[in-house]
């Protein structure tokens, strides 16, 4: 396990490098995985480890040629509708990890970010550290919490449950040093993005067709989330 | 570092195959069980809503629980483990101790429930103002068998027996649960065991059936293979059946280059992955499909070589796998006295009557001259030249072809009125029909509650439903298809163990009469009807409507029972359903006793006796005078069919996961409304149930002795299933294998205390299907039909055509109107009962937005709401309006706002949330929100107040404000949602409402 120097792991040829690969050609917006996660991993109510963003994005025009004819006059309903499954990208360069002050937190040579919560402190530092929200404090425990990719499954040869239960097949779980895995195939065929690259964290969650997200998205009028956040 | 958390596979854990309810998408469930306790739900790797490619069918259970491929199951089904667990469940039998609604109950005996139900009584004397009120129980009715042959109303024996006067309706209860309640009404003598299609999505259900042979109510795209699909006013992604098949297929299909169009009023959460989305003025659909149809006759656009095919032998010659009934003639002379019925031989001349062909159809033959039918393989579509509409006397009697029908009623409107009807661009009727006959048989034109629940929801259903037949894609790969069937669990055949449709002693003809609801009956053969006509006077109106077509219409149940017609009801009983709550339209959904099921319900006249069953006290078993205490579906059983959707054979058995949690009788079974029935049943010695119940000699004293026999059928259907047999080819499988002793244990539990419902032999058979949670054709068998692109299962191959035009339902008359429906598709605006056009009942000036509403993927209608994992998802909902219109009226997101209409004046106020896929003039809502009992609010057991959680009240809920047709209200304001008079449909998308800021 390692507590900084990530680019000491590929030197130690660890065995699978796991990833996920979200097709958003394919997420429907159901919040199967949501509930998976709760379920499997006996999350509290009030807290998430992964969470799909759904909204709407754009806005009605009146236009003389629209398609929308009403007795008031026609125009254009220009919408998108938006499915944004997120967690943790479980990052080849965490942040979360370095900031740790007792190194409960540490990245395992086969990708997952994990947390001992034997060590923890609960200090919160790493969930102010991450760039995607993807931890939090467990209400229960007072230990920083976050996804595991459900390390105890894959371990035992089983998809993480949300991968399991994703009702549109849009979330693919696999070992990137396997050509012919699954999330390889789809990495080499697909041009794949990942969230705030900018911020040089190398996340290992990838995923195909996203434009823009909704949360970073600069007109917050023009977006309207369904789920997960109750409106202000 | 192994992180310390048990998995799945952990020792002591059992995984048990049941199926799923938390929507009716009957997905199987995987369910992981120690110790009695139920831990995780996930989906069942055999079955094909859960998975695809499905395991097959013989691959062994010990492979299936480490199945390393995706076995999903959606939000609402894992957290079905909480509807289990709810901590405000009932679990013991309740009686009502203070008036109706006041929410004062106490807990009685399972034997003192049975024994007042059945004897009646003064049963709430305790009760202030009922001291004196004679309750007629069960056995009232019954009169020692003798009720079943006593008229309700001797001035109307066909109306049936005073048995009729049980009034046992269902919100939900599938095959299994529902055939046991056919089966204890029945043998009791009434007819009314009534489901509630009638507020779901009936009209749909209908115009399929009346566009197909009456009996298929529904058709689904084989989504796999289509190229362009529109989905007209269907919550595929959220809703639909079943909801993870279609989702997955979608999204898998459109992400490999599938063209779909969504035609909705919102945008749902199917846009995301839409080609085009278009937003129609509500009820509009079916001014945009007919538009289509224009279009496409007038471009020749259809297939004519497939429409003129005469037979099915005449179809099969050509290639095609099904025929239609496009060149039938139709007698269009309206003094004719068969005027609007296919003409018969006889009718025109060209058969004797009482000839072998006095009663068949009659075409134009390719040489212009009439023939018998099935002497020719084609008939002419326009026998008058092309399109022309002209009649041609055959006989002396004037026809139509039924395609001529059809474009004389596409013509009645241009292009332009279509496009001004459905509130679109005319170019986007010209796009959508060009495209979607652009792709062979690959294109398909399907549907469901959006544009079926209006007041023109049958037309609107019957024009899509004639899309589809133009381009003759029933049947085909990539086409419009029928699914792959399901097994005969009631054991209909001679070869099934059980025929559970019947029973020793039950006396011919019974039950017998109409239906509180009038369904299922023509008013033209009622004595109500015939009086009338016998005494010169119009039978129009009659007292309420009649709805030959529709089944499970509970506004008819509750207008049926208000009206006392066509006889009172005595006893309600109502399963796993909450109408206080959920429905119908403008009469429940709030807290407001004015409302009229609210109304009747308290009306101690009209409903003397009103017991539910339920999980937890509901908005509607508040009112209940006895609660039986239910199973949830994890403590159920069943047997739950697949949808056509799936191409391929399926049935799911659903059985009880945990121990049940309710109470248990004395001799160990759960409390339940099996045993609640059986318990009555027995006491009133009544055929079918106790001793001697089954065909085989068999008591029916626990419910297992039911459901183990309907699982013996499935097990050895033997018409069904197919395998691929030594040449590949697809053959019938006949029974499932033998159970081997590992799958064995999947029946340890049951066979040790039911062993002897089966026999050894069937316990192994038994076995087999449940160590698999059902019986399953394998995944490769959907595409092997007898010529290229013919789907395996097929409509046609039962000899089933299509009805362009259908006699049946043109020459019936709306009871209230005396008007005759209309025999093809058809633009209609929404009216009322007696054809009053709503738009000039509540002016558009007055009243200038639209109400609607839709359905989240994380809820199922009254009942999802006291699951925390949904819950939190979602604390509230809004109302909902476009962007463009919010700004206008100066609305902000989170602004209260009031909504009010005609028939609820007074409105309903909620926050508001503007939305771009909200269509302009358009409000809507999504359902399952609004609560106020539920395991909420406050009601009192045995003195003691409870409290319940509040947290499940949030959001709006707007029914209450949905339009009662004024046509059908009485003097005391008593009146039944807008209705469709041909389908029976409730209407829920037809009110027109006003918006005011706070």
């Amino acid at each position: 396990i390692y507590h900084d120097n990530f680019a000491q792991i590929k030197a130690a040829r660890p065995k699978h490098h796991w990833a996920i690969v979200v097709d958003l050609r394919k997420c429907t917006g159901c919040q199967s995985c949501v509930v998976a996660c709760k379920s499997e991993n006996n999350i509290p109510v009030g807290s998430y480890r992964t969470w799909v963003d759904v909204g709407q994005i754009g806005r009605t025009v009146a236009a003389a040629a629209g398609d929308v004819v009403t007795d008031e006059g026609s125009y254009v309903q220009e919408v998108k509708v938006r499915n944004i499954p997120k967690l943790c990208n479980h990052c080849d360069n965490p942040p979360c990890v370095t900031v740790c002050p007792v190194k409960a937190t540490f990245k395992r040579a086969d990708g997952p970010v994990l947390v001992d919560p034997r060590l923890c402190i609960g200090c919160g530092t790493c969930v102010n550290a991450c760039p995607y929200d993807a931890r939090y404090l467990n209400p229960i425990s007072h230990t920083a919490d976050k996804c595991t990719l459900c390390v105890e499954r894959i371990d035992a040869g089983l998809l993480p449950a949300c991968v399991t239960t994703c009702v549109g097949r849009a979330r693919v779980f696999g070992d990137l040093l396997d050509p012919e895995s699954e999330v390889s195939q789809l990495l080499a065929h697909y041009p794949v993005q990942v969230r705030k690259p900018e911020v040089g964290t190398q996340p290992q969650v990838f995923y195909i067709g996203l434009d823009g997200e909704l949360s970073t998205s600069d007109n917050s009028a023009s977006e309207r989330l369904v789920y997960t956040y109750a409106m202000n | 570092y192994v992180y310390p958390q048990r998995i799945e596979s952990w020792p002591g854990v059992d995984v048990r195959y049941s199926v799923c309810r938390q929507c009716r998408s009957d997905c199987g469930l995987e369910a992981r069980v120690f110790n009695n306790v139920l831990l995780k739900l996930d989906g069942n790797p055999y079955h094909p809503n859960s998975t695809e490619p499905q395991l097959p069918y013989a691959a062994d259970p010990q492979e299936a629980l480490g199945a390393k491929i995706p076995h999903s199951l959606c939000a609402r089904g894992q957290a079905g483990a909480q509807t289990l667990y709810d901590p405000y469940r009932v679990l013991q039998p309740l009686k009502r101790t203070g008036p109706r609604g006041s929410g004062k109950f106490k807990t009685i005996s399972w034997e003192q429930l049975v024994e007042e139900t059945v004897k009646g009584g003064l049963l709430f004397k305790d009760v202030p103002g009922e001291e004196k009120r004679q309750v007629d129980g069960f056995a009232q009715l019954w009169n020692q068998g003798r009720g079943r042959f006593t008229p309700a109303d001797p001035a109307h024996p066909d109306m049936g027996p005073q048995t009729n006067q049980l009034v046992a309706y269902w919100g939900r209860a599938e095959v299994g649960q529902n055939t046991f309640i056919q089966r204890f009404a029945a043998a009791f003598g009434s007819v009314n065991a009534l489901p509630h299609v009638g507020i779901c999505e009936l009209n749909h259900h209908v115009a399929t059936q009346q566009s197909l042979n009456g009996a298929v109510a529904m058709l689904k795209p084989d989504i796999a293979n289509s190229e362009f699909v529109i989905w007209f006013g269907a919550g595929i992604y959220t809703a639909n059946f079943p909801m993870q098949a279609l989702a997955r297929k979608i999204a898998a299909a459109s992400s490999r280059g599938l063209k779909f169009v969504l035609v909705d009023v919102s945008a749902t959460a199917g846009v995301a992955h839409a080609d085009r989305f278009i937003t129609v003025k509500p009820g509009g659909d079916g001014a945009l499909a007919m538009g289509m149809v224009r279009w496409i006759l007038e471009n020749h656009r259809y297939d004519s070589r497939f429409l003129m095919n005469t037979t099915l032998k005449a179809a099969e010659t050509q290639g095609e796998p099904n025929y239609a009934n496009a060149s039938y003639l139709v007698i269009s002379d309206p003094s004719h006295p068969k005027a609007h019925k296919f003409a018969r031989a006889a009718d025109v001349g060209l058969a004797a009557a009482g000839s072998t062909d006095a009663d068949k159809y009659v075409v134009i033959d390719a040489g212009g001259q009439p023939a018998v039918f099935d002497t020719v393989d084609q008939g002419l579509l326009w026998p008058q030249g092309d399109l022309e509409v002209k009649p041609t006397t055959v006989g002396g009697v004037s026809c139509l072809t039924a395609m001529q029908i059809l474009c004389q009623t596409a013509q009645e409107h241009t292009l332009a009125d279509y496009a001004k009807l459905a509130g679109v661009s005319s170019r986007v009727i010209t796009d959508l029909a060009r495209e979607f006959t652009s792709h062979g048989k690959k294109a398909v034109a399907d549907f469901y509650r959006g544009p079926a629940m209006h007041t023109n929801g049958f037309y609107n259903g019957r024009s899509i439903m004639t899309l589809n037949f133009l381009i003759g894609n029933i049947d085909w790969v990539g086409g419009y298809m029928a699914g792959g069937g399901t097994a005969d669990f009631m054991g209909t055949k001679p070869t099934s163990p059980f025929p559970l449709g019947k029973w020793p002693n039950q006396p011919k003809g019974v039950p017998n009469g109409a239906k509180i609801s009038r369904e299922g009956a023509f008013y033209e053969k009622t004595s109500y009807y015939k009086e009338l006509e016998d005494k010169g006077r119009s039978p129009f109106p009659a007292k309420r409507p009649w709805y030959p077509f529709g089944f499970g219409i509970w506004h008819e149940i509750f207008g049926g029972i208000w009206d006392e017609y066509p006889y009172p009801a005595k006893i309600v009983y109502q399963h796993m359903g909450n109408p206080a709550y959920s429905a119908p339209p403008g009469m429940g959904g709030a807290d407001d006793e004015k409302l009229p099921w609210f109304r009747m319900i308290k009306d101690l006249n009209k409903v003397p006796l009103f017991i539910t069953d339920d999980i937890v006290l509901s908005e509607t078993s508040m009112y209940a005078d006895y609660i039986v205490p239910d199973s949830t579906f994890l403590e159920a059983w069943g047997a739950l069919p697949g949808f056509p959707t799936t191409p391929t054979s399926v049935i799911g058995i659903r059985q009880p996961v945990v121990d049940p949690l309710m109470a248990k009788t004395k001799d160990g079974r759960p409390m339940c409304f099996e045993t609640y029935y059986i318990d009555v049943a027995e006491k009133l010695g009544m055929p079918g149930f106790g001793k001697n119940a089954f065909m085989d000699g068999g008591s029916l004293h626990r419910r297992e002795d039911f459901y183990l026999r309907m699982i013996a059928n499935v097990a050895y259907d033997t018409g069904t299933y197919l395998q691929l047999d030594s040449q590949g080819l697809p053959a019938k499988m006949g029974p499932v294998p033998d159970a081997t002793a590992a799958e064995m244990k999947s029946v340890a539990s049951w066979q040790k205390q039911f062993g002897s419902v089966l026999t050894e032999a069937q316990w192994r058979k038994v076995a087999y299907v449940m160590a698999r949670g059902g019986r399953f054709e394998d995944y490769g068998l959907a595409y092997l039909g007898e010529k290229p692109g013919w789907l395996t299962h097929r409509y046609g191959s039962a000899k089933n055509l299509l009805q362009i035009y259908n006699e049946a339902v043109g020459s019936t008359h709306n009871a209230i109107s005396g008007e005759v429906f209309h025999g093809t598709g058809i633009a209609l605006p929404q009216r009322t009962m007696k054809g009053r056009l709503l738009d000039n009942i509540d002016p558009s000036k007055e009243f200038n937005f639209h109400l609607t509403t839709y359905k989240l993927p994380i809820h199922t209608q009254s009942r999802t709401i006291n699951d925390p994992w949904l819950l939190e998802l979602l604390q509230e909902n809004f109302i909902e309006l476009n962007d463009a219109d919010a700004q206008r009226l100066g609305i902000a997101d989170g602004d209260w706002i009031r909504v009010a209409s005609a028939s609820y004046p007074r409105g309903i106020t909620g926050r508001a949330r503007s939305l771009p896929g909200v269509r302009p003039g358009v409000v809507t809502f999504t359902n399952s929100f609004g609560h106020w009992h539920y395991g909420s609010g406050t009601w009192q057991v045995d003195g003691q107040t409870l409290r319940g959680d509040d947290a499940r009240n949030g959001g709006v809920r707007l029914n209450p404000l949905m339009r009662l047709d004024p046509d059908m209200q009485d003097a005391s304001g008593w009146g039944t949602c807008l209705e469709d008079p041909v389908g029976g449909g409730a209407s829920y998308f037809d009110t027109k409402v006003k918006i005011s800021k706070l």
